[in-house]
């Protein structure tokens, strides 16, 4: 096979199997959703919807609050995927044979997202309708926001998943750093414009600061800066790239001082 | 494979974190001659980290590991990566959602196999091991056996020339064990590939085996390069370990 092809049969064969895993996980998925509909409750208690209405000189905060939701959802998501992998499939016992392919573990971990990623996108559409019926905001247009925060969100999923790979990192060497991840993630729930207005310049440094105004402007119907964009790809793209070296470091130490097995 | 083609292991050491695994340890392993290369010793003799180096998942903390012809001296572990197979001990080395076949199509994906053609060697060697039932079902629900079968079958269905199974004979019963030496001295005479497997079972790798490297507390205690018969392998484990462990 050519090395296209071969690389197609991957992604084609890793997104089939591991759609058939998640629907075998099923009650563990929806129990997730359960826990980030609580999240979203919390945000939504939490937030000052006058304030981002004032700010952004409109009457729908709360749809501006789930658009920032959603980014942070399919963030954590795409985040947790690299130190869930390498728990589950160093348990599994297949983290050996995944190590000795010629993909690298990251591009592999990757592909398996993006499927993370549809099924995430179908439980904040139905959050979305319900947040919609909520506030008399059309299913048409609920729609349309779930698609572009999708498609939006594909830059700061992999910066997410950057920031995971640090956390896979960690995972390997030090085994479990689930609770670090855990406080990280609540953490920029809290600084980031999630719930609230972009305040600082700061919260363009988190992944999907920029991605969540981007999208708010275009619901919004205002411009969008070039500069805005750039920096949402750049910000992105740093945090792959300082994610892969990572990893790989961690991978090669491991390689050397580990066993890949003390599960 | 290359006429002259060894495994060359010169002085190696390898540590967990601050702890020393291995001690110094020194061996050839000839992949041209067909047969079976046995690591045999007690539980924690340092089996399974020995396989690990040899399959490239793991790197040296000293000495030399290389891949030696007739004009090249090359780094075994890049080789290894692409051309063998490493199945862990235990009920473990399958993605446990998926039937054996879904796991066989993801491993020859991972490895650049034709699945069409290592499915119809799944199908043979399933028949071999009278584990054809096996193939369709999910890889979770089966019992320590049958894991243990299917996990056998996935590595000797992909295309490697080297093949590292991690006392694979766990879980079996003295049937199965038998049908799966079998198996192995099958593949071993008919195939391109050479096997190494590892057992703290003298009675169950005695069959097939044609060279053997003792292994205790982290060294090679002693080589033997030729098959012994069970009774030989026995007394010679005895000798060397004490209690035969089953």
């Amino acid at each position: 096979m050519s090395k296209f092809k071969t690389l197609t049969n991957m992604i084609s064969v890793e997104l089939e199997m591991e759609v058939k895993s998640k629907a075998k996980y099923l009650v563990a998925t929806l129990a997730d959703f359960t826990v980030f509909t609580f999240a979203y409750l919390a945000v939504l208690f939490f937030s000052d919807t006058g304030d981002l209405n004032t700010v952004y000189r409109t009457n729908d905060g709360v749809m501006l609050i789930l658009i920032g939701y959603m980014f942070w959802t399919l963030g954590v998501m795409a985040m947790d995927l690299s130190t869930q992998t390498i728990e589950a499939d160093s348990r599994a016992g297949i983290l050996e044979t995944e190590l000795q392919s010629s993909f690298p573990l990251w591009f592999l971990m990757l592909i398996r997202v993006w499927v993370l990623i549809v099924l995430t996108g179908l439980y904040l559409l139905i959050l979305g309708i319900i947040t919609g019926a909520m506030t008399g905001v059309s299913i048409g247009t609920v729609v349309v926001i779930t698609f572009e925060v999708l498609l939006i969100s594909i830059i700061s999923n992999i910066g997410m998943f950057g920031i995971g790979l640090i956390f896979g990192a960690g995972s390997l060497i030090f085994k479990s750093v689930g609770t670090w991840a855990t406080l990280l993630q609540t953490g920029i729930l809290l600084i980031a414009n999630v719930g609230s207005n972009y305040s600082s310049n700061l919260q363009a440094l988190i992944p999907f600061g920029l991605g969540i105004e981007i999208t708010r402007s275009l619901f919004l119907g205002r411009q969008i800066s070039l500069a805005t964009i750039m920096g949402y790809l750049a910000v992105n793209l740093v945090y792959l790239l300082i994610g892969i070296l990572i990893f790989n470091g961690g991978l090669r130490h491991e390689r050397k001082f580990g066993s890949f097995e003390r599960f | 494979m290359a006429d002259d083609l060894k495994i060359v292991g010169t002085d190696i050491t390898k540590f967990y974190g601050k702890t020393q695994v291995l001690f110094d340890l020194s061996f050839e392993i000839e992949l041209n001659q067909r047969g079976v290369v046995g690591l045999i010793g007690p539980n924690g003799a340092g089996k399974s980290t020995i396989m690990r180096l040899l399959s490239g998942i793991t790197t040296l903390s000293a000495g030399d590991l290389t891949l030696v012809n007739s004009t090249n001296t090359v780094e075994l572990g890049p080789w290894s990566r692409s051309n063998s197979f490493y199945a862990p001990a235990g009920e473990r080395g399958l993605r446990n959602k998926l039937t054996v076949m879904d796991n066989l199509k993801y491993f020859s994906a991972l490895r650049r196999d034709n699945y069409e053609q290592v499915s119809q060697n799944a199908v043979h060697y399933a028949e071999l091991l009278n584990a054809n039932t096996l193939l369709a079902k999910e890889f979770g629900k089966l019992s320590t056996g049958q894991k243990k079968k299917a996990e056998i079958i996935v590595a000797v269905s992909l295309n490697t020339k080297l093949l590292i199974l991690d006392e694979p004979s766990t879980g079996l019963d003295i049937n199965a064990q038998e049908d799966l030496m079998d198996l192995i001295d099958t593949i071993a005479q008919m195939h391109e590939k050479k096997i190494i497997i590892s057992s703290h079972d003298p009675n169950f790798i005695a069959k097939s085996v044609n060279q053997y490297l003792f292994v205790s507390a982290g060294r090679i205690v002693k080589t033997v390069p030729k098959q012994m018969t069970e009774e030989m392998l026995v007394a010679q484990y005895k000798s060397l370990f004490g209690v035969v462990e089953k």
